[in-house]
C-alpha cells in the first residue's frame, strides 16, 4: 500500500486533511513535517477575521462602540497615513515609495521590482526617493543588494523611513510636490487618506482581491481598484486586462501596464557538467496557498510513478521556505532547498531542466519566466484567462491544472528537456524581456505626461 | 585596532579669564569683537566662540575680541562701548538679549548672528521632532514652537549671520532674508597639537593594526539613533559575516537589540573630552557619520569628518551637502549612500592595504582647511565686511 501509485497520489491530501483535523496521532507520524511550517496559512486563518473582530467586539461592553472604534479594531491595517508638512525645498520634489517591508526577502519577485519601478520613476522625474516601510523598520542593505543584483547603479542618496501603522506611531512629514508611489491596496488606502489622489501612483503586481476572503478586506480592495482617482501601473498587460475585465474600473481608467525584465546577466542557461544530472525542480511558496503546494506534489508524484524522471536520470528538488521533507514515490527524496539566498536560488534556476511552477494567478508568475529565461523547459497551469504563455517561450508548457493534464506534461517536458536542438531553439525564440529600463519606458513616458 | 601608544590626558576647561580680564582684551587692538553664548560649554561655544577668537588671533590684524556670557548681559554698555561688532551665537530671544541688540545698535554696532543648526524657523520643528525621534504631544509642540520661535527672533533682530555652511545659510535666508556669511567649524590648537602626536604615532609604526578592524561611531548626543540606522543592519551584517570587526560606540546612543549577540564586538565608551575623543578615534580603523537625509542634517557641519581625519583615520559619510564636500570618495575617505553602507564598509575595509596613503591625504585636506590660521580670514571677513589689509 504504501509504495502503491494511489498511495502517493493521496498523500498530500492526507498531509492536509490531518492538518486541518490536528490530528495528533497524525501528525506525529508525519515526524519531520512540520505542519505549521509547511501550511502556515493555517495560522493566519486563527487569527480573527475583521467581521470575527467586529462582532468579538460588540459584545465586549469595554471596546469603543463608535463606528469608527470598531473600524480601527478591526481593521488595525487600515490607518492613515499621520503627516505632518514639511517644507518644500526649491532643489527638487520627492517620489515616496510605500511599503510593508524591506528587508533581506525583497530581493526576489514583486518586491524587488518595486525597487527597480521606483529608481527609474525617481531618475525620470528628477525627484528624489524615499522609502516608507510599515511593518517593520526598513533595511537599507537590502535595497542595495537588490540594485546590485540587477548591476544597477544608483548613487544618489535615499531616505529611508518607517510608518508604522501602531496607535500613536511616527508622523511622516509630506511636502507640497511629494510623489506617491504605492505598493499594494492597503498602502494605496492609507496614502488616499491623506494625499491628493492625482499624486499617487499604486504598483499593481497581482490581483489582491484574492488575498482575502469574501468580505470586508476584499470589498476595500475591490474599492481601490476601481477608483479612478490614482494612476495605475501594472505588471503585465495579463494582469490589467483581467483586472479591466472584472469591471476595476480605476485600472481601466488610468492603468498602464508593463511586462517584467529578467536580467540577461542573471537569467541565461548555464551549460550542464557532463556528470550531473538533469534537474526537475518544484518551486513553491508553501505559505502562499495560490502557488498550489499539494496539487505541484500530486503532478510531481504521479510523473515519478510514470516513470518520465527515472532516479538515473534526474535528481528532484523542492525549493521553498518552510518545507522539511517530501518523500515521493519509488524511494525519492527530493533535495529540499530551503531558504535559498538570491544567489542560490538564482544559481539553482540556471541549472534547472524542468520546472514545475504553479499558481492561481492570472499573470505568468515570475518563476516560469525566470526558468523560461535560464532555458529550463517550464510546466505551469492554465488560470482563468491564462491559457497559453508561448508568447514568452515555446519552452513553457501551460496545462489544466489537474493532476492528469500536469503529469502528462511532465512527461513531454522531461522529454523536451533532453531534446537539446528544440530545447535551444525555443530558448533562443523567446520573447522574454532582459532589460527593465526598456520595458519601463513606456510606462514612464505615460506618467510623465500626467 | 591602529596600535598607539598615546596615554588619556587630563583636560581642563578653556574658559578660565575672569570677566575683567575678557572685557580688557576686548577693547585691545584697533577692531573689536565681543561675542555673546549663554554659557560656556565644550560644545558649540568651543567651535563657534573659542575657535573664532584663535582664528582671530592668527590673522595679525590686531583686533581684540572676547567672548561674554548670558549672565554678564548686566554689563553690556561697557562691553558695547568697547566693540565694534556683536555677535550672538546660539542663543535665544530674552529681554536681556534684546536690550542688547537695541543699545548696540543705537550706538551704530553691527549685530550678528551665529548658528550651526537649523533651530530658528518654527516650519522645521514638527520634521526635527520626527528626526530626533521625541514627542510630538501639545506640551512637546508648546516647548519646541516656542523655543524655536526664541531663536528665530533673536535671529530677526540681527543684521546678518554667520552660518556653518551654505546651505544653512540658504534656510536664513530663506527665514528672514538677511546678509549671510560662512565660517565653517574648524579645530582649535589645543585639538590640533594633540591630532598631530596621534597621526605621527601611527605614521611612525607604519600604521600598525592588531589584526581586529575597529568600526567607530562617535556620536555628539543622544539624538541620534535614526542616523545610526540609516546603517545599522549594514554593519550588523558584516558583524555576521567578519569575526575581525568590531564597533565601538562613543557617547550617546541606544543600539538595538541585534547588536547584543555580538557581545563584547561592541564597545561602549562615554562622551569624552576633546582630547581623548581625538584618541580613541585615532585607534580605529574607519569612522563612521551615518546621518539621514533632511533639512535638518543637511544644515549639520563636517566636523566628524574633519577631527577624524586629523588623526589619520578614515571616514565613511552620507552625502549630506557638508559631508559630501568634505571627503574625496576614494582618495580621502568613502560617501555611502543609505542603500550602500555594506559595499561602502567591505570597499573600506578591502583597501585597508592602501590605509596609509588615504589617511594621509585625508589629514593633509583636513590642515589645509579646518585650522584657525586658514579660517581666520574667513571670520574677519564675516566680522567686518571686506578683508582689511594687514598692513593697516
Amino acid at each position: 500500500m504504501r509504495g502503491s501509485f494511489s498511495w502517493w497520489l493521496t498523500r498530500p491530501l492526507r498531509i492536509a486533511a490531518g492538518v486541518w483535523r490536528r490530528d495528533p496521532e497524525y501528525l506525529t507520524r508525519l515526524g519531520q513535517l512540520n505542519p505549521s511550517r509547511l501550511m502556515p496559512w493555517r495560522h493566519t486563518e486563527a487569527s480573527p477575521t475583521p467581521e470575527e473582530s467586529a462582532r468579538r467586539l460588540l459584545r465586549d461592553s469595554r471596546s469603543d462602540p463608535s463606528v469608527e472604534g470598531l473600524f480601527a479594531s478591526s481593521l488595525p491595517d487600515l490607518v492613515p497615513l499621520v503627516t505632518y508638512p514639511e517644507p518644500g525645498l526649491a532643489s527638487a520634489g520627492r517620489l515616496t515609495v510605500l511599503t510593508d517591508s524591506l528587508d533581506a526577502g525583497s530581493h526576489f519577485g514583486g518586491e524587488a521590482t518595486a525597487i527597480l519601478f521606483a529608481v527609474a520613476l525617481a531618475r525620470h522625474q528628477g525627484l528624489r526617493l524615499r522609502w516608507v516601510t510599515r511593518r517593520a523598520p526598513p533595511e537599507p542593505a537590502s535595497f542595495g543588494a537588490v540594485l546590485a543584483a540587477h548591476g544597477l547603479d544608483y548613487s544618489d542618496n535615499i531616505d529611508f523611513d518607517y510608518a508604522p501603522t501602531d496607535t500613536g506611531a511616527r508622523e511622516l512629514g509630506v511636502t507640497d510636490r511629494e510623489l506617491l508611489l504605492t505598493t499594494s491596496w492597503q498602502t494605496t488606502w492609507t496614502a488616499l487618506k491623506s494625499f491628493d489622489p492625482s499624486r499617487i501612483i499604486y504598483l499593481v503586481q497581482d490581483d489582491e482581491r484574492v488575498f482575502h476572503p469574501a468580505g470586508e478586506l476584499q470589498l476595500r480592495c475591490r474599492e481601490i481598484l476601481c477608483d479612478t482617482r490614482p494612476r495605475f501601473v501594472v505588471n503585465t498587460a495579463a494582469l490589467r486586462n483581467y483586472l479591466v475585465a472584472g469591471g476595476m474600473t480605476g485600472v481601466a481608467a488610468n492603468g498602464v501596464a508593463f511586462e517584467p525584465a529578467f536580467a540577461r546577466t542573471i537569467y541565461y542557461r548555464e551549460s550542464k557538467a557532463p556528470d550531473r544530472k538533469l534537474r526537475l525542480v518544484f518551486y513553491v511558496r508553501p505559505n502562499h496557498p495560490r502557488n498550489l503546494l499539494l496539487r505541484g506534489l500530486e503532478a510531481m508524484a504521479g510523473a515519478i510513478q510514470s516513470g518520465f524522471f527515472p532516479e538515473t536520470e534526474w535528481d528532484c528538488y523542492v525549493v521553498g521556505k518552510a518545507i522539511t521533507r517530501i518523500e515521493l514515490p519509488r524511494g525519492i527524496v527530493p533535495k529540499i532547498a530551503d531558504s535559498l539566498s538570491w544567489r542560490d536560488d538564482t544559481a539553482l534556476i540556471r541549472q534547472t531542466d524542468v520546472g514545475l511552477s504553479l499558481s492561481c494567478t492570472p499573470h505568468p508568475g515570475y518563476t516560469p519566466l525566470e526558468l523560461a529565461a535560464s532555458g529550463a523547459v517550464v510546466v505551469t497551469n492554465q488560470h482563468e484567462t491564462r491559457h497559453c504563455l508561448d508568447a514568452y517561450c515555446a519552452n513553457i508548457l501551460c496545462v489544466a491544472p489537474s493532476v492528469d493534464a500536469l503529469v502528462a506534461a511532465l512527461g513531454r517536458a522531461s522529454q523536451l528537456a533532453k531534446n537539446e536542438s528544440t530545447r535551444l531553439s525555443n530558448y533562443l525564440a523567446a520573447r522574454i524581456d532582459g532589460d527593465w529600463e526598456a520595458t519601463f519606458a513606456p510606462v514612464l513616458d505615460v506618467l510623465a505626461g500626467y | 585596532m591602529f596600535l598607539t601608544n598615546i596615554a588619556a590626558s587630563d583636560y581642563r576647561d578653556p574658559w578660565t579669564a575672569s570677566f575683567s580680564e575678557r572685557l580688557a582684551r576686548l577693547g585691545e587692538g584697533s577692531r573689536h569683537v565681543a561675542y555673546f553664548y549663554p554659557h560656556p560649554n565644550m560644545g558649540t561655544f568651543r567651535y563657534r566662540v573659542l575657535n573664532m577668537l584663535e582664528a582671530l588671533a592668527t590673522t595679525g590684524l590686531d583686533v581684540g575680541a572676547s567672548w561674554f556670557s548670558r549672565d554678564e548681559l548686566c554689563h553690556r554698555e561697557a562691553i558695547i562701548a568697547r566693540a565694534d561688532v556683536i555677535v550672538i551665537c546660539h542663543a535665544k530671544y530674552s529681554v536681556d538679549f534684546a536690550q542688547l541688540v537695541a543699545r548696540a545698535h543705537a550706538r551704530g554696532r553691527r549685530v550678528l548672528f551665529d548658528i550651526d543648526d537649523l533651530v530658528f524657523d518654527s516650519r522645521y520643528v514638527h520634521l526635527i521632532l520626527n528626526h530626533l525621534g521625541n514627542a510630538t504631544g501639545d506640551s512637546d509642540l508648546d516647548y519646541w514652537f516656542a523655543d524655536q520661535g526664541r531663536y528665530g527672533a533673536l535671529l530677526r533682530l540681527c543684521d546678518g549671520a554667520i552660518l556653518t555652511n551654505e546651505y544653512l545659510a540658504e534656510r536664513v535666508r530663506d527665514f528672514c532674508d538677511l546678509p549671510t556669511a560662512i565660517v565653517p567649524n574648524f579645530m582649535n590648537r589645543a585639538q590640533l597639537e594633540r591630532s598631530a602626536r596621534i597621526l605621527d604615532n601611527k605614521r611612525s609604526a607604519g600604521f600598525a593594526r592588531d589584526g581586529r578592524i575597529h568600526v567607530g561611531y562617535f556620536s555628539g548626543s543622544a539624538t541620534h539613533r535614526r542616523d545610526f540606522a540609516v546603517m545599522a543592519d549594514a554593519i550588523s551584517g558584516l558583524m555576521d559575516a567578519d569575526p575581525r570587526i568590531i564597533l565601538r560606540i562613543v557617547g550617546f546612543l541606544e543600539i538595538d537589540e541585534r547588536f547584543t549577540c555580538f557581545g563584547d564586538r561592541v564597545e561602549v565608551f562615554p562622551m569624552q573630552n576633546i582630547l581623548n575623543l581625538q584618541r580613541l578615534i585615532g585607534q580605529v580603523e574607519i569612522n563612521v557619520v551615518p546621518l539621514q537625509d533632511n533639512a535638518f542634517t543637511n544644515c549639520k557641519s563636517e566636523l566628524k569628518v574633519f577631527e577624524a581625519a586629523a588623526v589619520g583615520t578614515l571616514s565613511i559619510a552620507s552625502p549630506t551637502f557638508t559631508l559630501r564636500r568634505a571627503i574625496r570618495d576614494g582618495e580621502t575617505g568613502f560617501i555611502s549612500p543609505a542603500h550602500h553602507w555594506q559595499q561602502t564598509l567591505a570597499l573600506a575595509i578591502a583597501r585597508l592595504d592602501s590605509y596609509p596613503d588615504m589617511a594621509m591625504a585625508a589629514a593633509a585636506q583636513a590642515l589645509q582647511r579646518y585650522v584657525p590660521e586658514i579660517q581666520g580670514p574667513a571670520v574677519i571677513r564675516a566680522l567686518f565686511g571686506e578683508l582689511p589689509d594687514p598692513a593697516v
